[in-house]
């Protein structure tokens, strides 16, 4: 028998992405966490970052904003908040959004509540660029 | 009887009528497969969501230190909050709605509770400003191009007025899809949560009680709660919008119909004037020439 675990990633609005993976690892709420055929069930917060979904001929990338992560009987759960596939973004779109924020926060005075809004924004932003340059 | 002239027109103008309510049956037939396939599409992330909360409820997780399980010992101030559409032309979609909505508040003010209303859509709106009704708050519904951040912004405003202690209860009334043939007005109380409602051990497998929760189930809980309510509003919204268009497909259909048959009769009448008429010039003209020999 193969040693794969079966991943869907759902949204509220869609479901991303429902395959076999060998190796999955997702962003947990305090770093990074990969799961194997065999795991013991879970349930874990997930942070903004990227997941990496390794097959034997290909590594699938996506970005997941938040939400909850389950796996039970080699069935990985992925109940994202947002979530994009690679495809989905485009990084010279994401470098002019980058920019236009950049500029943004250098109008602000330094530590404004805006500012750490504005600052969140630019990790999300980190993250979907880093994944739509791989 | 009226003239050829008359009927004509007549014929002319139904004619167009039942143009425009066959193309606003087809444009509310394509609406409603696009929301009926966003309502599949969400309906395994709310199964997933309700499953997470009984797995953790399952592992001994207390949950009623929660605030949004706090129950008022004596609630007096609930929260209506009313899902209509726009617009019109869709049959008695709207006005059934408004009559539960007003059940539901006749019976609550019978308890004794102060009812306030949260109106989403301009025809509920109209109504209640036509009947002098006092609204908590009015917005419009935006209709196909409702998103869940949207759900998500207005489950927060009502977790924040419900956290605050300013409102007791919080109702949903919207109009419920129990098959895709079949929806009927319902209202749901969507605050404080209600335990038993959640709870429904005979679904529980009980080899679920070992599940590693990553950091802990509390924050986890914490997490999952105000995503289960904006799941839960996202799904009303779309079911109130499927049923929208369902019932707007079904008026036009009906319309459309009435139409082809108004057509029908006119045509035949017209047809029986124009006879009338023939025969009437040829027996004037046979009587003239009779006349003239």
């Amino acid at each position: 028998m193969e040693r794969v675990i079966n991943c869907s990633i759902l949204t509220p609005e869609r479901l991303i992405y429902e395959g076999e993976v060998g190796f999955a690892v997702v962003q947990a709420h305090d770093g990074e966490m990969g799961f194997l055929y065999g795991h013991s069930p879970l349930i874990s917060r997930l942070g903004i970052g990227e997941i990496r979904l390794n097959n034997p001929k290909s590594v699938d990338y996506l970005v997941v904003e938040g939400g909850v992560v389950e796996i039970k009987n080699n069935k990985l759960i992925i109940l994202a908040e947002k979530a994009f596939k690679k495809s989905d973004l485009s990084a010279s779109e994401l470098d002019l959004k980058m920019k236009d924020l950049d500029n943004q926060m250098n109008e602000m005075p330094q530590y404004s509540e805006d500012k750490f809004i504005l600052k969140l924004e630019k990790d999300r932003l980190k993250v979907r660029l880093k994944v739509a340059r791989r | 009887m009226a003239n050829q002239r008359d009927i004509k027109r007549r014929i002319k103008s139904v004619g167009n009528t039942k143009k425009i309510t066959s193309t606003m049956e087809m444009v509310a037939t394509s609406k409603m497969k696009k929301v009926q396939d966003r309502l599949n599409q969400s309906k395994p992330y709310e199964l997933k969501v309700n499953e997470i909360i009984k797995n953790l409820m399952a592992a001994g997780f207390s949950t009623i230190q929660h605030p949004l399980f706090r129950e008022v010992a004596q609630p007096n101030r609930c929260l209506v909050v009313q899902i209509t559409g726009n617009r019109g032309l869709c049959g008695s979609y709207n006005t059934r709605v408004l009559d539960r909505t007003m059940e539901l508040k006749e019976q609550l003010e019978s308890e004794g509770k102060e009812v306030l209303l949260y109106v989403i859509g301009k025809k509920a709106a109209t109504f209640y400003n036509f009947i002098k009704m006092p609204m908590f708050k009015v917005a419009q519904n935006s209709e196909d191009k409702f998103s869940f951040d949207e759900a998500a912004k207005l489950g927060e405003e009502l977790t924040k007025i419900f956290v605050s202690g300013e409102i007791h209860e919080v109702y949903v009334s919207y109009t419920k899809v129990y098959s895709f043939a079949n929806q009927k007005p319902e209202v749901v109380k969507l605050l404080p949560i209600s335990p038993e409602m959640e709870i429904d051990y005979d679904a529980l497998p009980s080899a679920n009680m070992d599940y590693i929760f990553e950091p802990n189930p509390a924050d986890i809980f914490s997490y999952i709660l105000p995503l289960y309510l904006k799941v839960k509003l996202y799904t009303c919204f779309l079911e109130s919008s499927y049923s929208e268009q369902f019932a707007r497909r079904v008026a036009m259909k009906n319309a459309t119909d009435a139409a082809k048959d108004m057509i029908k009769e006119l045509t035949v009448t017209y047809n029986r004037v124009r006879q009338d008429k023939i025969t009437t010039e040829i027996s004037e003209i046979v009587g003239g020439a009779a006349a003239l020999e």
